[in-house]
């Protein structure tokens, strides 16, 4: 997350061409992985990328610096995003409903955990982990919405859970437990294609299923 | 002593700490180390992919729309600098001040010599009245009607003037009125 310096907002605000220019393209690439992580269709997270901009281009004198320009930007994203969602017809889980087990594989019994638990002692049979970007969007697009989105504004550098917590406009234990949630069951997608083996699985759905 | 499941829940805590406990279970114990090294892969992967580069398109798109919405606002006159440019002398300034300074001073010995005339009349209606008429204000009130005589009239003679030129309401038609009789 690249915060833009206080007076580049300044000068954009001024409306100076050149500042403008600047912090639309230090912001371009994480506004659009915003909208590309909620609406997962590259020509509509475009559009919403335009939106976003015209809207901040808009209401740039309004921001007053009380709080960080991206978490405002980040924030004004996500609700244009969530409204395009909503125009579209596209079903939007809230952002503060707990997101639970999903399927029935996060329900492992405590004898099923100990029976794998031999297979830890095959390093041997780890793969190395070679997932592209492509199969680790595919698997974050199965996440909730609240799960997917805590989790890419995590992996913004930078970005501390207060400022997810901010742009979701949700309880900071809330986003810690999407974000903790999330990060299992993204293990867990990825792990029967990658480094994890069985028994780590069930480990991490255990833990998935304790956290509940 | 820390159990295995207990040191995956430490691993997956979102604001972990450093913990030499934990450091000492995941270092000893096989199955741990390799949770501990899956989830740092998978942080490092994911990490690296949720950033997505904006299409090429959009990126210009983007690039023209910065340039079309920078128009400077208009800076409230309490915010703006003071500005000392008009210290700076110049031939044409220093000119038009002097000619200032001379005015205002011609001004000032009119109504200061004005002022001379006060004496107190605190009771006398009839020597105040003297005063009214014979204060400059009176005078000019009474050239006043010949002032506004003198500019209706000429006025008159302007307005008149503009109708029979050629761009007025009767000299257009008469020129037009020439063209069409073909008059020399």
């Amino acid at each position: 997350m690249a915060e833009p310096s206080a007076v580049l907002v300044r000068r954009a605000q001024a409306g100076d061409k050149d500042a403008l220019s600047a912090l639309v393209q230090s912001q371009q690439t994480y506004v659009y992985s915003i909208a590309m992580s909620l609406m997962h269709n590259p020509a509509d997270a475009a559009d919403m990328t335009q939106e976003a901009f015209v809207r901040l281009l808009r209401s740039l004198h309004t921001y007053r610096a009380e709080t960080k320009f991206t978490t405002w930007l980040y924030r004004l994203v996500t609700n244009i995003c969530l409204d395009g969602l909503r125009r579209r017809g596209r079903g939007v889980d809230s952002l503060d409903e707990p997101t639970g087990s999903h399927s029935g594989e996060d329900a492992v019994t405590p004898g099923e955990r100990l029976a794998d638990k031999d297979r830890w002692t095959h390093p041997e049979e780890e793969v190395e982990l070679r997932e592209s970007a492509a199969e680790v969007r595919n698997a974050l697009s199965r996440l909730p919405t609240a799960q997917r989105l805590a989790l890419t504004l995590h992996y913004f550098e930078e970005m501390r859970y207060e400022d997810v917590a901010e742009v979701m406009d949700l309880p900071l234990n809330t986003v810690k437990s999407h974000i903790r949630r999330g990060k299992e069951r993204l293990a867990l997608l990825l792990s029967n294609q990658v480094s994890f083996d069985p028994s780590a699985s069930s480990r991490l759905r255990m833990s998935g299923n304790d956290a509940l | 002593m820390m159990r295995c499941d207990d040191v995956t829940e430490l691993l997956l805590a979102p604001d972990r700490m450093p913990d030499p406990e934990l450091e000492q279970h995941v270092a000893a114990c096989h199955a741990c180390a390799h949770i501990a090294r899956g989830l740092a892969r998978l942080d490092s992967i994911v990490a690296s992919s949720v950033l997505v580069e904006p299409p090429r398109e959009l990126q210009r798109k983007l690039a023209q729309l910065a340039a079309l919405m920078a128009q400077p606002r208009p800076v409230p006159w309490y915010r703006r600098p003071i500005n000392f440019d008009w210290l700076v002398l110049r031939p044409n300034l220093v000119a038009a001040q002097g000619l200032a300074a001379v005015m205002v001073a011609l001004a000032s010995w009119q109504v200061f010599g004005w002022f001379n005339l006060f004496r107190p009349v605190i009771g006398d209606v009839g020597y105040a009245m003297q005063l009214v008429v014979a204060s400059p204000a009176v005078a000019y009130l009474g050239g006043l009607q010949i002032d506004l005589q003198s500019l209706t009239l000429w006025s008159l003679v302007g307005i008149g003037g503009w109708l029979v030129s050629e761009n007025g309401a009767i000299g257009s038609r008469l020129s037009s009125l020439t063209q069409r009789l073909r008059l020399p």
